[in-house]
């Protein structure tokens, strides 16, 4: 699973884009978890929409773009 | 001559703004070829050549180009046009969940577990037994029934012997405390459907339920077509060439459904449409300028078509009973609309690309197909309900094709 980067303080995320990153999985380690169908069927049927910004800004600000295009 | 060695190809990079993502690529295959390996989608980047001489990166657009085509390349910057991470959603890394049988497992799943929190995916290969997936497409069919059919109703339910109707027809048979009496019902008169007539027989024997079969000519009654003259399917392609069965198909399951509801003195009939039908169907409606149609319960006339199947996917119901699937997957016919196709094909590129998010679709648009319902008008040319209004020359070709024959209704 992939970590999102912190969001604390913007400009230290601005250079990011030089930085390289392995973010592609690479080889066939196999891993296993242990979860039961009806948790996994959760995910997929009950879980909460995904909000276009991680607050739920777009119920202020979604008139002029929902999804943030600026 | 190009100097095709590993060591003369320049290196390829995504450029995120959450990092640099280097892509690896033989001499022999082009930029896009790359792309789509690593699913990165090649309308969202711009191709920069760094030159090996020096100097500032250069546009190219290259699509077209094989890595051991590029001159004066150290590197090839492939500029992402959104500040998105294309990698959040990779489900390349998931983890496998074993069925509760291993060994015996019928078909796999992948979820994807999506924190909101942590802005992060989390995908699970699930493998599963043909218990589990019966588990499943119980659950999901008594939700539905539940939330949408009174207790104690009688429900008319389509079946065809394939996997949808009988996963559906089982998942119905789970349904302890709502009361339902289901009352199976299969068409003949075209070749896949005559062939579905004994293992349609052999379930419905399985779960003490009494099958009515409809046969060729009866369902060629309710188009108003006589009994002993040119058999449906050959009347179709003789004057909708090249255009598929299933249109029609789709009407004639719909008006015997509604005449044994009527007959019954019931006005609930159900079909096995699955998550990939509704949403095909309403991706088509809302990108022609279409509202939704209404699911899973859609009152047409007095009659409702309830789609207990609508959150299953086709590959877990399969699942359920996979020797019966097998069989039908080897009585298929070839689909040719483009339509169809294309709708079917970008259900599926979603479903694959983002476990999970079709059924999102599936959730927002019946949300927004319950609050305004579309409307059908009975149409007296047709003898049927119809939404929109039939162009005539269309409606010409359709009453060419049943010969001017009055319908029975529906």
């Amino acid at each position: 699973m992939r970590e999102a980067v912190s969001t604390a303080v913007q400009s230290s995320n601005f250079n990011l884009k030089n930085e390289v990153v392995d973010l592609i999985p690479s080889g066939v380690a196999a891993e296993y978890a242990v979860l039961g169908v009806r948790e996994l069927e959760a995910f997929r049927t009950a879980g909460s929409f995904v909000p276009a910004s991680k607050h739920g800004l777009e119920v202020i600000t979604g008139a002029s773009c929902e999804t943030g295009a600026q | 001559m190009t100097d095709t060695s590993p060591d003369s190809l320049p290196k390829v990079s995504v450029v995120t703004s959450h990092g640099r993502q280097p892509l690896t690529g033989a001499a022999d295959e082009r930029l896009i070829d790359v792309l789509n390996r690593n699913r990165v989608p090649w309308s969202a980047v711009a191709a920069y050549v760094v030159p090996e001489s020096g100097g500032e990166p250069r546009l190219s657009p290259s699509l077209d180009s094989t890595l051991g085509e590029f001159e004066d390349a150290s590197e090839v910057l492939l500029y992402f046009n959104r500040n998105v991470n294309p990698f959040n959603f990779s489900i390349d890394d998931f983890k496998t969940v074993e069925s509760d049988t291993p060994g015996e497992e019928a078909t796999e799943y992948i979820y994807q577990r999506l924190d909101n929190e942590s802005g992060t995916a989390e995908s699970f290969l699930k493998k599963l037994s043909p218990e589990e997936c019966r588990q499943i497409i119980a659950d999901r069919v008594g939700d539905t029934v539940r939330a949408h059919v009174p207790q104690g109703a009688d429900l008319v339910v389509g079946v065809s012997g394939g996997g949808d109707s009988n996963a559906l027809l089982y998942g119905l048979s789970q349904l302890a405390d709502h009361g339902i009496t289901v009352h199976p019902v299969i068409l003949k008169g075209i070749p896949d459907w005559d062939a579905g007539v004994p293992r349609a027989q052999a379930l419905c024997e399985k779960y003490g339920l009494s099958l009515t079969v409809v046969e060729a000519d009866e369902v060629k009654h309710l188009l108003g077509i006589p009994a002993d003259s040119v058999d449906l399917i050959d009347r179709f392609e003789q004057e909708f060439q090249g255009d598929d069965f299933e249109f029609l198909g789709t009407l004639l399951i719909r008006l015997a459904l509604s005449k044994a509801a009527r007959d019954i003195g019931t006005t609930y009939i159900a079909t096995g449409v699955n998550l990939e039908d509704i949403v095909c169907e309403n991706l088509y409606r809302v990108t022609t300028g279409l509202k939704p149609a209404a699911f899973p319960a859609r009152l047409i006339g007095e009659t409702t078509l309830l789609l207990p199947l609508w959150l299953c996917p086709k590959r877990i119901i399969d699942g359920c009973f996979p020797k019966f699937s097998l069989e039908n997957y080897d009585a298929r016919y070839p689909c040719f609309s483009l339509g169809r196709n294309l709708y079917y094909s970008v259900v599926y590129a979603l479903q694959s690309q983002f476990p999970g998010y079709l059924e999102q679709v599936a959730r927002g648009l019946s949300q927004l197909s319950m609050k305004d319902p579309v409307e059908y008008t009975y149409n007296e040319q047709l003898g049927f309900h119809v939404e929109r209004t039939v162009p005539f020359p269309l409606l010409r070709r359709f009453q060419k094709m049943l010969s001017g024959a009055q319908p029975a209704g529906g």
